[in-house]
């Protein structure tokens, strides 16, 4: 038998799985994709984005991609986009992008 | 747990199914492995979208991407460049009528902008096989609030309240029907869910429960607690596979969490469900010949009074909604009477689900609020009348409902304007006819429906109907006599005023409405023998107008009886009395020179 | 509990809780016709013939089944009240056979009826009509489907008043039929041939087939000797079709009127129940030595009988072995009376009058003659009775009286009652008894087992012992009492069953009746002829007593074994 205790964290655990499908994040990365992109190691960016919302367990970030247009050598760039602002980041590297994720979160949630 | 950054929502509805989406989804799963993007995109499939017509639809986010006419070849470009390289794949985004910019969110498509999602939230949006989906989005909620927080007589109060009426076609008070099941005594008392959906055009109630199937069992197991009862079933139509097997997961997934059983969430509350399969005639979904088919009988409607609530299934309260009222109980719990009255008009609140068809651009289920205007319906949500004809009538109400003429397109949609001018809301059919659509026709295929349906019971209906469709037809066939007018409209009146049943009781009305916006035509096919839209074949006569003629002879060569006489360069001519008015000829000719 | 006041044209009435709006109306002396709608069966609402305008309802209401209300306003002859009617009727006749004029209904039919009744003069729809095809497999019913009128009284007759659910509706709209188990016709099917279905429908839906062609054949046949008997239930309906007020006696007007006809005997099936008495009684005296298949059930029943078959063959064992009194009959006229008379059995045409249409079928048993010949040639209800009197151009009501002939004409009261519910019961407990004990009875009426309930029960002291008895009516409640029994929930020695409400009085052969108090009236003709018979007990009637003296031997003897008693089979039900 289910307890309403119990409903509320079923609740509690999938929204924040559904949160990709409401557009809805405050923040928000946009990992530069595209072919120069890619063979500039953004999909390393990407693994690295991904893993650090999933163990920190964050629900207020969501990941996008997206062409984003700078020169070769500036890739992978990264947009991060949170209170109504986007701040470009170029040269991204998996560390970057995990310091940028959380520094981005705490501020947000401040 | 991984995090995972993009879902594929794949519509697995009956539209998109038989379009092919099982194929298409197959083929991106295949490529995402291929690509090992498993870890990072989930595939989903969902329920109806509502836009079937241009299934298979594939909805991408965060992004929000519309795809629509998907195909299995289309799998390995859209993973690669939407998934992989974040390049929305332009070919396949959906494009409006009006607007030939693909649109990228789906929420500024012209067909959704306008509609506000309410009995259809989660269609589209959520796994409908997974509760834990439906509860992430507030589901059981409401359940968890009635049986721990309220008592039954103050559920009831809310739904009273907020003003639903029932979406089943009669449009009558939710909230009393409830009070009047729980008023009745007695220890044993029934739930029951009518999804016969027999109205031709409609399917929304088919989309919800394979959508949103959740919505339909928690609103069941909350009326069951306001009326006191602790069983349900729900009535679907054997015709609808898909919606019957996405509703027994749901109803065991609840089981498996106890939401179903005994004890709901630790209280005296025990609530359970079945199905009941249907066999398909119209008459089946009335509320008392559904009873009697659950009961094993043969679906015939009986009598009422006593109404179901008194005396129904198996002589027990029975309260029976639609499966769309339904839906909109929990929202109603949870947000309030209040949000739920402060849409639409003052008899009518919320919003109605369309299933819009005929001759509009955008075909498709639709939820507007109620008091929208036909017109903002048909050509700001379904784009307008396609090939640029003249609107000419729309329909609503299905069988039951009437033709409504250009002049009343700014008629707010609600129960009782509807009913004021001639036609109902009815279960939520909207058929647009464009000019070429003959009304005489369209009143006679109307009354062949319900004379097919009549279950046989009683007089007026059985008989009736049967008299009303052989004078329509006369009509159409050239027969008819400025009499035959008066007495469709003497038959209907008895049939409306003494039939058994609601199918009876508004079989006459697509005949009427008719009758009362374009009685010209009906006189026109009586007097003049003619049918104005040129529908009507046995009242055609094909001629060549000698001036546009330019002696092609292609019209005699297609011409199957050789009716058509003359050579090249000459006026050609048809013989009346060998014409078999198959109308091969008319669009051959590249002059436009034969008309009807 | 507290009444219901409302209006009906202006007149207020009273009635109680759970009244229809007919109920109401019928007590504010208001007429509202009815077609669909019939006293002893339930609700159906369908014909809508009966609707009424209630203020403030949309659609018009049919008035037997809506409930009456308090402060409802009812008007039941508006303008749009009487022209739905009209409708309503020409929409009927629209779809109907124009065979008045040659139909049997023509003068008892209730569409017709309706037709004069709403001055319906014209019938403006005109268009497809059905055609479908008569079913005739039946020896005692024949179905018309052009001229049903899908009113569902038979349908619920046969359902839940017989419990044999022989018809049902098929088919959708405009198709719908009633029609039989995959339309194989009621021969294939469980129809026990009560004929309670033809008591109800309206028109000539359904109706007996009919023998008459046959007998008058055999009339004019000089070189066959015609022997009529006739059944106790006719004479007591048999005025009602001349016009004589219903519960008439007219033996001997019938009599007279039979040897017009030109039948050469005229015998009375009296004789036959007398006959039966005698031979059942010893049976249960027997069975209730042995202690064996008990309770003994009736078998003058042919319905019932049938229905057992279908329904009941593991408890066939329990039926009497007895002949029914037609039977009886016949089986003495072709051995006892043609022997005794010298007239070769083949040469005898044998007619029995019958209140009953399964008698027709229980006439056709192959178990039902010897040689060759079936014991009676021809069944006949009280209807086609009638009928051949009129055509005949017999003026019955002023018809001089005359008597039965001798022997087979003479019948005590017990064989009388046969003709009405617990008769059969009544007539044996007054031979029983006296069998038993060896002491007259004092009081020969058991009122106790008379009336109309559908099951009664009595308790009759008898030497020592307590003989419980049941009477049953209708196959509905034989059905009950039965499966009582199967469970072990009751215990009888005896049980009556009778397939027909009533009794023969109400059997399927009756003329059609309109009268509310029918069936009491006819019973009570019956038991004024008991009450005015000098011999009242089955065993004193001098011709029984003769009979067995010197032909038949014992009661329950071989020869009467040989004659009188018969046996049963299982019959499939599809
Ligand atoms: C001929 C006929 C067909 C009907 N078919 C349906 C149907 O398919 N689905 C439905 O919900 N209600 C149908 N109804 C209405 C039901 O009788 C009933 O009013 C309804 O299920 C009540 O639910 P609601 O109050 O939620 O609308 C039909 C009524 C008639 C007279
Ligand atoms: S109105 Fe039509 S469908 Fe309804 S009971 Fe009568 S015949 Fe049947
Ligand atoms: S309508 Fe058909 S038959 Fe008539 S002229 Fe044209 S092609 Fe020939
Ligand atoms: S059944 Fe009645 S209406 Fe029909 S033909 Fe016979 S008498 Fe006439
Ligand atoms: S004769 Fe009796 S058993 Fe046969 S169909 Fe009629 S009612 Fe039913
Ligand atoms: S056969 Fe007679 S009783 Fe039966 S439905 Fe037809 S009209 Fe009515
Ligand atoms: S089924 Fe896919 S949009 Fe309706
Ligand atoms: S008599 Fe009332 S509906 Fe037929």
């Amino acid at each position: 038998m289910l307890t309403v205790a119990e409903l509320n964290e079923i609740r509690t655990r999938v929204r924040k799985q559904l949160r990709v499908r409401t557009n809805g994040s405050p923040v928000k990365i946009v990992i530069a994709s595209g072919t120069t992109a890619i063979s500039s190691g953004s999909r390393a960016v990407m693994a690295a984005a991904l893993e650090e919302i999933a163990v920190k367990g964050l629900s207020t970030v969501q990941v996008e991609q997206r062409e984003i247009d700078v020169p070769a050598t500036e890739q992978t760039a990264v947009l991060v986009c949170a209170h109504g602002e986007e701040v470009l980041y170029k040269q991204c590297t998996p560390e970057m992008v995990r310091e940028l994720i959380s520094k981005a979160v705490t501020e947000s949630a401040e | 747990m991984a995090y995972v950054r993009s879902h594929v929502l794949v519509c697995a509805g009956t539209g998109c199914t038989s379009s092919g989406c099982k194929a298409v989804e197959k083929a991106i799963e295949q490529e995402v492995s291929r690509l090992g993007l498993d870890s990072e995109v989930k595939i989903v499939e969902t329920g109806c979208f509502g836009f079937c017509k241009i299934g298979p639809i594939v909805m991408i986010y965060p992004e929000g991407s519309f795809y629509c006419y998907v195909k299995p070849e289309d799998a390995a470009e859209l993973v690669s460049e939407h998934l992989l390289k974040g390049r929305m794949v332009e070919r396949l985004l959906y494009r409006d009528v009006q607007n030939p910019k693909p649109t990228a969110f789906f929420t500024d498509i012209g067909f959704y902008k306008k509609q506000k999602r309410v009995a259809l939230a989660n269609c589209g949006a959520i796994d409908a096989e997974n509760i834990e989906e439906y509860i992430a989005l507030d589901g059981y909620q409401a359940l968890a609030n009635a049986l721990t927080q309220m008592t039954p007589a103050e559920v009831i109060h809310v739904i009273k309240q907020s003003g639903l009426r029932g979406r089943g076609g009669g449009g009558f008070s939710t909230g009393l029907k409830w009070e009047f099941a729980a008023r009745s005594p007695g220890p044993i008392k029934y739930v029951v869910c009518n999804a016969d959906e027999g109205d031709p055009g409609a399917f929304m109630d088919r989309s919800i429960l394979e959508g949103d199937p959740h919505a339909i069992i928690e609103a069941m197991a909350i009326a069951g607690y306001a009326i006191g009862a602790s069983q349900g079933y729900v009535y679907v139509r054997a015709e609808y596979p898909i919606a019957v097997n996405r509703l027994s997961i749901a109803i065991d997934q609840a089981r498996q969490l106890g939401i179903l059983g005994k004890g709901i969430f630790g209280t005296k509350f025990s609530f359970d469900l079945s199905i009941r399969l249907g066999a398909g005639a119209f008459v089946c979904g009335e509320e008392t010949a559904l009873i009697a088919s659950i009961e094993g009988k043969r679906g015939m409607p009986k009598p009422r009074p006593p109404y179901p609530a008194v005396r129904g299934l198996w002589d027990k309260p029975t309260l029976i909604n639609n499966v769309e009222t339904f839906a909109n109980i929990p929202q109603i719990l949870r947000k309030g009477a209040e949000w739920f009255a402060a849409m639409g008009t003052e008899g009518s609140k919320g919003t109605k689900v369309f299933a819009l068809a005929g001759n509009i651009n955008n075909t498709g289920l639709v939820e507007v609020p109620m008091g929208i205007t036909l017109r903002e319906i048909i050509y700001d949500i379904g784009g307008g009348i396609p090939d640029k004809k003249a609107f000419k009538a729309c329909q609503t109400g299905g069988p039951s409902g009437g033709c409504l003429p250009a002049s009343l397109l700014d008629t707010p949609v609600d129960y009782d304007t509807l009913t004021a001018v001639g036609s109902m809301m009815g279960s939520g059919g909207l058929i647009v006819m464009d000019e070429s659509a003959c009304m005489v026709d369209v009143a006679r295929f109307f009354l062949e429906f319900t004379q097919e349906e009549s279950c046989g019971k009683c007089v007026p209906c059985r008989e009736g109907t049967k008299r009303m469709l052989e004078i329509l037809e006369r009509i159409t066939e050239g027969h008819g006599t400025p009499d035959d007018i008066d007495l469709l409209v003497e038959l209907s009146a008895t049939i409306k005023g003494a039939s058994l049943c609601g199918l009876g009781n508004t079989a006459p009305n697509p005949v009427l409405a008719t009758l009362r916006f374009f009685r010209a035509e009906f006189e026109a096919h009586v007097v003049d023998k003619k049918c104005p839209a040129g529908v009507c074949q046995a009242l055609l006569s094909y001629s060549v107008i000698a001036d546009k003629c330019k002696g092609c002879t292609l019209c005699k060569k297609v011409c199957p009886v050789d009716a058509i006489s003359g050579t090249l360069k000459q006026v050609h001519i048809i013989d009346r009395a060998k014409c078999i008015k198959c109308g091969a000829c008319v669009p051959k000719c590249p002059f436009k020179a034969i008309v009807r | 509990m507290e009444r219901i006041k409302l209006t009906i044209d202006s007149t207020p009435v009273e009635v109680d809780p759970g009244s229809t709006v007919l109920d109401a109306a019928k007590k504010a002396g208001v007429h509202i016709p009815t077609l669909c709608y019939h006293p002893e069966l339930k609700l159906e609402g369908s014909c809508r013939i009966c609707v009424v305008e209630i203020e403030g309802m949309k659609n018009l209401a049919a008035s037997c089944v809506y409930p009456a209300a308090n402060g409802m306003v009812v008007r039941t002859n508006s303008e749009v009240v009487r022209k739905t009617r009209k409708s309503i009727v020409e929409l009927l006749l629209a779809n109907h056979p124009e065979d008045c004029l040659v139909c049997p209904r023509h003068g008892t039919c209730e569409l017709q009826d309706l037709s004069h009744q709403l001055s319906v003069r014209k019938v403006r729809f005109r268009g497809e009509k059905r055609e479908l095809a008569l079913d005739e497999s039946s020896i005692a019913v024949v179905r018309d489907p052009n001229k049903c009128i899908l009113c569902g009284r038979c349908i619920r007759i046969c359902e839940h008043t017989q419990k044999v659910s022989a018809i049902g509706l098929a088919g959708r709209g405009s198709r719908a039929v009633v029609t039989t188990p995959f339309n194989r016709g009621l021969a294939e099917g469980p129809c026990v041939a009560c004929g309670q279905c033809i008591k109800v429908c309206p028109v000539a839906a359904l109706r007996e087939r009919d023998a008459s062609e046959q007998v008058w054949k055999a009339l004019s046949n000089s070189t066959l000797h015609t022997v009529v008997q006739v059944a106790p239930a006719v004479r007591a309906a048999l005025g009602e079709e001349f016009g004589l007020r219903p519960g008439a006696l007219v033996t001997e007007k019938m009599v007279s009127a039979l040897r017009k006809l030109g039948f050469n005997r005229v015998f009375d099936t009296q004789f036959g129940a007398d006959l039966t008495v005698v031979e059942e009684g010893h049976e249960l005296l027997h069975r209730l030595e042995r202690n064996e298949n008990l309770p003994q059930i009736s078998s003058c029943s042919p319905g019932w009988v049938k229905y057992a078959e279908h329904f009941f063959p593991e408890m066939l064992n329990l039926v009497s072995t007895c002949k029914s009194p037609q039977q009886m009959f016949g089986a003495l006229v072709k051995t006892y009376y043609a022997e005794k008379f010298g007239i070769a059995a083949r040469d005898i045409f044998h007619v029995a009058v019958m209140p009953c249409t399964a008698k027709k079928f229980e006439a056709s048993r192959e178990e039902m003659g010897r040689d060759g010949l079936q014991d009676v040639d021809a069944v006949i209800t009280t209807r086609e009775l009638a009928f051949m009197i009129k055509e005949a151009g017999i003026d019955f009501a002023n018809l001089p009286d005359s008597e039965f002939d001798l022997p087979l004409g003479m019948s005590s009261g017990a064989g009388t009652i046969f003709g009405v519910t617990g008769g059969v019961t009544e007539a044996v407990l007054r031979s029983v008894y006296e069998i038993k004990t060896g002491k007259e009875l004092e009081e020969v009426e058991f009122q106790a087992v008379r009336g109309f309930g559908g099951v009664r029960e009595a308790q009759i002291p008898l030497n020592g012992m307590t003989l419980r008895v049941a009477i049953v009516n209708s196959l509905g409640q034989a059905e009950k009492i039965l499966n009582k029994i199967k469970a072990g929930e009751a215990s009888y020695h005896f049980i009556e069953i009778m397939g027909c409400l009533g009794g023969c009085i109400g059997g399927g052969g009756q003329p059609f009746s309109k009268d509310p108090d029918i069936k009491q009236k006819r019973a009570s003709a019956l038991y004024r002829q008991d009450h005015l018979k000098r011999v009242r007990k089955a065993h004193e009637n001098p011709a029984i007593k003769e009979l067995y003296r010197s032909f038949l031997g014992e009661p329950n003897g071989e020869k009467a074994h040989d004659l009188l008693h018969t046996h049963y089979h299982a019959r499939p039900r599809y």
